[in-house]
């Protein structure tokens, strides 16, 4: 069973948010930090919002809305994680950043603490370099959107103990959710394969192979999909999937990850997905998911 | 020409195309006559069912075993008997519509059909126009498919058409992920299953495919287009050899 009834999330960005609410439902009081006031604004926003429609869908009551929020801390000092038990960064996607993080929390934390990574893409064991106790350092990888998806990667880095992995899958059991094993690897499982196909499907596109309607079509009807590839790079940002694609090339040397040369011209032209109301698909009006 | 609808087929083989179009006319009330095998095994056969009668609309589905290579005079013999405009969709696996359809007497009037060997739904299909086909001829085909409930696909005529260009490369990673220790196989599926909402995993779809078959397919592609992409992974030759050897097993149990 857990240990920690305290958890430190830093970030609050759509997965920090994400794993601080699966966090809140699961009764853990949560620290959430940011840098800034008006980020942090911006992340109790989304956090208000998605529990406000859990409990306009039924799926959650007014009153465990209201406990939930109730356990809910922001803050924009790491110092309010000196009692923490189990921390998860969900910073900006750079290895320096999350070292530097670490040798920070390194401070401030309890010894006993395990600092896990939300990393897409990044080497754990790289990221566990930055950490005078790197062998408390786990990769826990949430499948986005976090209060929504069961998954949760967990990779060793080359030196983490056993006692911070097992800390770790008790952690994301008590969430709720179910934690695979994979190595150390960029991208894990999930990135390391879904990155290249969707770059594949960009590059069909290119090549006249199929069109946007019949790449998703093929995908959805003939392999049963929930959406189609460029539906679902329209949810997740064009810029977001280059940056993630960019990561994982340069990780991996994979010239599938590499992001083809349409992704960037439509980078360029402003057509990143829903969120602007232009991606692959028009949209009537622009948003980001859960909005 | 249009299609009637529902609309009519005429079924010529008994392979899975076959079968299913077959199947789809019956649960659509389509019309259909069938010339070979167990999809409508009694009361026809090529020489009696004159098909010069053939309604106008119909669509001529050839679905005979193995390569088109290997059944092309069939096909010819089939053609030379449709009545100009009549669509004649001829079931592929590994080869391209225009290989073979300037052999047929009408190469406009010739559709190709592939069932993609990486799809989990046999709805699915992919249709390839040749360099001849008739633009118009190519909306009835499609008309037509889909009128039976079919999800009919548009793809170019190049090696491994659509989807299996796209699902390979990234089976073949999943496999080669596997055999470097990424993780196990189950976790891999368990992965995608729950992180992406895939029905099935990478490798619990290479498994119902057949290790067997599936190496021959991708490396069928590979050979066609030098594309590293679809160069079997080694793994599967052990897979394979597993395969057999619990075969074996359960035979002597």
């Amino acid at each position: 069973m857990i240990l920690a009834e305290h958890v430190g999330v830093v970030g609050m960005g759509t997965m920090g948010a994400g794993i601080a609410i699966t966090s809140l439902l699961a009764g853990h009081d949560t620290t959430v930090v940011e840098v800034s006031e008006e980020r942090i604004s911006y992340g109790r926003q989304s956090i208000e919002a998605f529990l406000a429609g859990s409990v306009r869908r039924g799926k959650l009551t007014p009153d465990r809305r209201q406990e939930a929020l109730g356990r809910l801390t922001t803050s924009t000092a790491l110092e309010e994680l000196s009692d923490v038990g189990f921390v998860i960064e969900a910073i900006v996607e750079d290895l320096e950043a999350k070292q530097e993080l670490f040798s920070r929390l390194d401070d401030i934390c309890p010894p006993e603490a395990v600092f896990a990574s939300n990393t897409s893409t990044l080497s754990v064991t790289e990221i566990a370099a930055g950490s005078r106790r790197p062998e408390r350092v786990v990769g826990a990888h949430f499948a986005n959107p976090a209060p929504l998806m069961k998954l949760v990667e967990v990779a060793k880095g080359y030196v983490t103990n056993d006692e911070s992995h097992h800390k770790t899958v008790d952690f994301i059991k008590s969430l709720g959710k179910t934690s695979v094993a994979c190595r150390d690897t960029p991208g894990f499982i999930l990135n390391l394969l879904l990155v290249p196909f969707e770059n594949d499907c960009v590059r069909a596109l290119e090549s006249a192979r199929g069109t946007v309607g019949a790449i998703d079509i093929a995908v959805t009807k003939g392999l049963g999909y929930p959406m189609g590839p460029f539906t679902l790079l329209d949810i997740v940002g064009l810029d977001v999937h280059h940056a993630v694609s960019m990561s994982l090339y340069e990780q991996t040397g994979n010239p599938r990850a590499a992001p083809p040369p349409l992704v960037r011209r439509m980078i360029a032209a402003g057509h990143l997905g829903r969120k602007t109301g232009r991606g692959f698909y028009k949209y009537e009006e622009a948003g980001v998911f859960g909005q | 020409m249009t299609v009637t609808n529902p609309p009519s087929f005429l079924v010529i083989g008994t392979g899975a195309l076959a079968v299913r179009v077959a199947e789809r006319c019956e649960a659509e009330g389509a019309t259909l006559t069938a010339l070979a095998g167990r999809v409508r095994p009694a009361g026809f056969d090529f020489a009696t069912v004159k098909p010069r009668s053939i309604e106008a609309g119909t669509l001529v589905v050839e679905d005979g075993e193995g390569q088109v290579a290997d059944r092309l005079g069939a096909i010819v013999e089939v053609a030379c008997a449709l009545e100009p405009g009549v669509p004649l969709l001829v079931s592929m696996r590994d080869e391209l519509v225009s290989s073979f359809a300037a052999k047929l007497p009408r190469p406009q009037d010739v559709v190709g059909v592939h069932q993609s060997v990486s799809a989990t739904s046999s709805d699915y299909v992919e249709a390839i126009r040749g360099p001849f086909t008739d633009s118009d001829l190519a909306v009835r085909v499609e008309e037509g498919l889909s009128a039976i409930g079919l999800h009919p696909v548009w793809s170019p005529d190049r090696p491994g058409f659509l989807l299996d260009t796209l699902v390979m490369p990234y089976l073949n990673q999943a496999l080669q992920a596997f055999d470097e220790g990424l993780a196990t196989a189950s976790d891999i599926d368990l992965a995608v299953e729950l992180g992406l909402g895939y029905p099935t995993g990478p490798m619990a779809l290479v498994a119902r495919i057949g290790h067997t078959t599936y190496e021959t397919r991708t490396r069928s592609v590979f050979d066609a287009t030098g594309d590293v992409r679809f160069f079997p992974p080694p793994v599967l030759s052990w897979l394979e050899a597993s395969d057999s050897q619990n075969k074996e097993t359960t035979t002597n149990e």
